[in-house]
């Protein structure tokens, strides 16, 4: 059993690879050649010599007065390059003969260039450069130069076997003819150095330009010493596809590359894959089957010689059932790139089918289309019904694409029902669409809400909502709905939205939901300040200070009975300077309080201070030496 | 309990007839601060501290000054010359007042 499923597993696999052969399923359409034609012009105007040489390449200037300015320019960009020198040679050489300068190139350059392939030359690269200047500029290199030439470049080869090396090496070797045939042995080395990507790419590492060269390079060898294919036609196939992939390109020598790359693989018959794609969005309409295909190459070209016959086999994708195992498809006379197949004598069902074509020559293609129905209305119903089936429901018929005359109309203790037979055009039988959809809008209030119709046993759809219950739904807005049904599926050609009638509902609750606005400035938030302690009543502290002030008069009541000795108090100056001192100390004070700040105060009081400090202390030593007299006199 | 008044009584006259006048002058003096603090007391426990620094500073200031006070007495009162030889009532006098002048500073700077 096991065995059985891996055979059948292998032959699965085997199929599968057969289903597309050497085909791919893009090419390089009118529109990315515009592009890329884009890409040279703007080449022209840039200010790399690189990309002024791959545009004069592909573009002939016509306009003689552009070419002047052109020509100054590539000499002085020449001058200033940051390229190697035999890169930037080349280039200059290149561009200006493409261009067609009038002004002659210099005679040094001109002599290093000639005298190079006699120097030692440093790697395949500049090899390559070397010789393709002197083919460019028409010089024919003698044989004893050219059996020089690839003696070198198989020493260089030797030290160095990276994929650019033996790229260029390829390419040298085109040029330098029979002597160095010896790189024909070298190019299968490099092809399998290349990288899958998905089984469906294959590319070098490096990208692009690594990979353009090595292809162009192995091919150019191929042809040159008359060797098979490098690739086989799996491995084009793939190339091509790394190489279409890359389509996207920027760069004038990128746009290049990729063109000559293309060129390349399509220009070998026995290995070049075609391109087999459908035309149009590959839905076809039932009344009318017509599937049709491009066959070009990978230019977008018609092939040449033009395959014989192709067929295809037609197969359903659902059940895999197969609808014909051959149908021709035959070229349209008008055009040589479009094949056409008639599958009116089929009556293809709606539905999705593979087509596999075969071409003559082992080009297979499998290619997926649609075969679109059309939906007919049989029967459609619309009515009101009590909730609790009390009553008989009122129903009416509606004709597509018709509208109700009357306005129905259903209060919460009621619901609205809608029925619709949805049949296929051709046979009549009932259908079953992707979407199918009752919407029902307030053009007043331009609200609507959309409700899906379910189907039922019969295959027909139905749809029924009870008003009472679905209140919050509409936000209670009573009002005239119309009543819209939508029919909608990808197989079908014609999807409609149909307004049936109106119903003027109306709902118990008329209450309006205003929505919350969540949006826009928060109120500003204002600082608080503490709120202060309640006071006691005015009366409460001044009966306080006043009670405060009493013991004041008490001490001088006191003072008083016991006798104060004022007769010490002499006028000297000294006791009238200390008293005022302090007295303004205590004033100073009493302003600090009132108004003034610590440093206004101390900048008062240090004044101040000195003076009662000096007064007092005569004052103290007067009154001292007083007592003193009087002790000793006593 | 007539042990008591005699006691007073014998006490009062002491005090009276051997207690120098400056120093009665000065007991006068503490017995107004404490009755100026006492009230102010009084005021905080029925109306509450509020504005409290106020309250703060007027009553440290009556304590202080009352300390003050004291200090003054001591050095003045002849009975304590032995111990502050070297410092005379004037110069006791000289330091209670500076004392003065600073802690008022500090009073009147938190009073608010």
């Amino acid at each position: 059993m096991l065995k059985l499923g891996l055979t059948l597993l292998c032959v699965l696999a085997a199929f599968g690879a057969t289903w597309s052969a050497r085909t791919v399923d893009n090419h390089l359409g009118p529109k990315d050649l515009t592009r890329l034609q884009k890409v040279f012009v703007d080449g022209y105007g840039s200010s790399d010599l690189q990309s002024i040489f791959f545009s004069s390449l592909n573009i002939q200037l016509t306009d003689a007065s552009q070419k002047e300015p052109l020509c100054k320019k590539i000499a002085t960009l020449h001058a200033e390059s940051k390229l190697n020198g035999f890169e930037k040679d080349y280039y200059y050489i290149g561009a200006s003969k493409n261009l067609g300068c009038s002004a002659k190139l210099e005679e040094a350059l001109l002599s290093k260039v000639y005298a190079s392939l006699n120097s030692e030359l440093g790697s395949s690269q500049e090899i390559f450069y070397r010789v393709v200047t002197h083919k460019i500029l028409g010089v024919e290199i003698n044989e004893a130069t050219q059996t020089k030439v690839a003696k070198r470049l198989q020493e260089l080869l030797k030290k160095d076997d990276t994929l650019s090396g033996l790229g260029y090496a390829f390419n040298a070797a085109t040029q330098l003819g029979s002597s160095a045939s010896f790189v024909a042995n070298r190019v299968e080395d490099a092809i399998v150095q290349a990288d899958e990507v998905d089984g469906k790419l294959l590319q070098f590492e490096g990208g692009l330009s690594i990979t353009s060269l090595i292809i162009n390079g192995a091919f150019g060898v191929a042809k040159t010493f008359n060797k098979p294919s490098p690739v086989t036609a799996e491995q084009a196939v793939k190339f091509a596809n790394y190489f279409l992939s890359r389509r996207s390109v920027q760069t004038a020598k990128g746009a290049h590359v990729l063109i000559e790359a293309l060129k390349t693989l399509s220009g070998n018959e026995k290995i070049s894959p075609i391109c087999v794609q459908l035309i149009g969005n590959g839905q076809l309409e039932a009344t009318s089957p017509t599937l049709n295909v491009a066959v070009v190459d990978l230019l977008g070209k018609p092939l040449s010689p033009a395959p014989k016959t192709i067929s295809a086999k037609i197969v359903r994708k659902k059940d895999n059932a197969v609808l014909t195992e051959k149908v021709s498809v035959a070229s349209k006379s008008s055009d040589k790139t479009t094949y056409v197949a008639d599958l009116t004598n089929l009556k293809p069902a709606r539905g999705i089918y593979q087509a596999e074509l075969t071409a003559d020559g082992g080009y297979t293609q499998t290619l997926q289309f649609k075969v679109l129905g059309r939906v007919k209305v049989q029967s459609l119903d619309v009515g009101i019904a009590e909730s609790d089936a009390s009553a008989a429901t009122r129903k009416q018929s509606v004709t597509y694409p018709g509208k109700l005359s009357e306005v129905l109309s259903a209060d919460s203790t009621q619901k609205l029902l809608l029925k619709a037979v949805l049949v296929e055009e051709s046979n009549g039988k009932p259908l079953t669409v992707h979407q199918a959809f009752v919407r029902l809008y307030n053009k007043k209030t331009d609200k609507e809400i959309i409700y899906v119709a379910e189907q039922d046993s019969s295959k027909a759809y139905k749809f029924d909502m009870d008003v009472g219950h679905n209140g919050k739904n509409f936000n209670y807005q009573s009002g005239v709905y119309s009543i819209y049904f939508t029919v909608g599926d990808a197989s079908l050609s014609n999807s409609f939205e149909w307004l049936v009638g109106e119903v003027q509902l109306k709902f118990n609750e008329e209450k309006e939901v205003k929505p919350k606005t969540t949006s826009g400035p928060l109120p500003e938030i204002v600082h608080q300040f503490r709120v202060p302690d309640k006071r006691p009543p005015r009366i409460v502290s001044d009966i306080f200070t006043g009670l405060c002030i009493t013991p004041l008069v008490l001490l001088f009541v006191f003072w008083g009975k016991l006798g104060i000795n004022v007769s010490n108090l002499t006028l000297a100056p000294s006791t009238i300077g200390f008293h005022l001192g302090f007295g303004g100390i205590l004033v100073l004070f009493f302003v600090f309080w009132l108004q003034l700040n610590m440093f206004q105060t101390l900048r008062l009081l240090i004044p101040i201070a000195v003076f009662t400090f000096l007064a007092g202390n005569r004052l103290l030593r007067r009154l001292y030496a007083q007592r003193n007299s009087k002790a000793s006199a006593s | 309990m007539v042990e008591l008044s005699s006691v007073v009584s014998k006490f009062y006259n002491d005090y009276v007839q051997n207690t120098p006048k400056k120093l009665k002058l000065v007991d006068i003096y503490l017995g107004y601060i404490l009755l100026t603090g006492i009230i102010q007391f009084v005021y905080c426990c029925l109306v509450g501290t509020f504005p409290f620094n106020s309250f703060l500073s007027g009553f440290i200031s009556t304590v202080s000054c009352f300390v003050l006070a004291v200090c003054l007495r001591l050095q003045a009162n002849p009975q304590n010359k032995t111990v502050f030889a070297g410092i005379s009532p004037e110069r006791g006098f000289a330091d209670f007042i500076f004392a003065h002048v600073i802690l008022h500073l500090v009073v009147m700077n938190f009073i608010g």
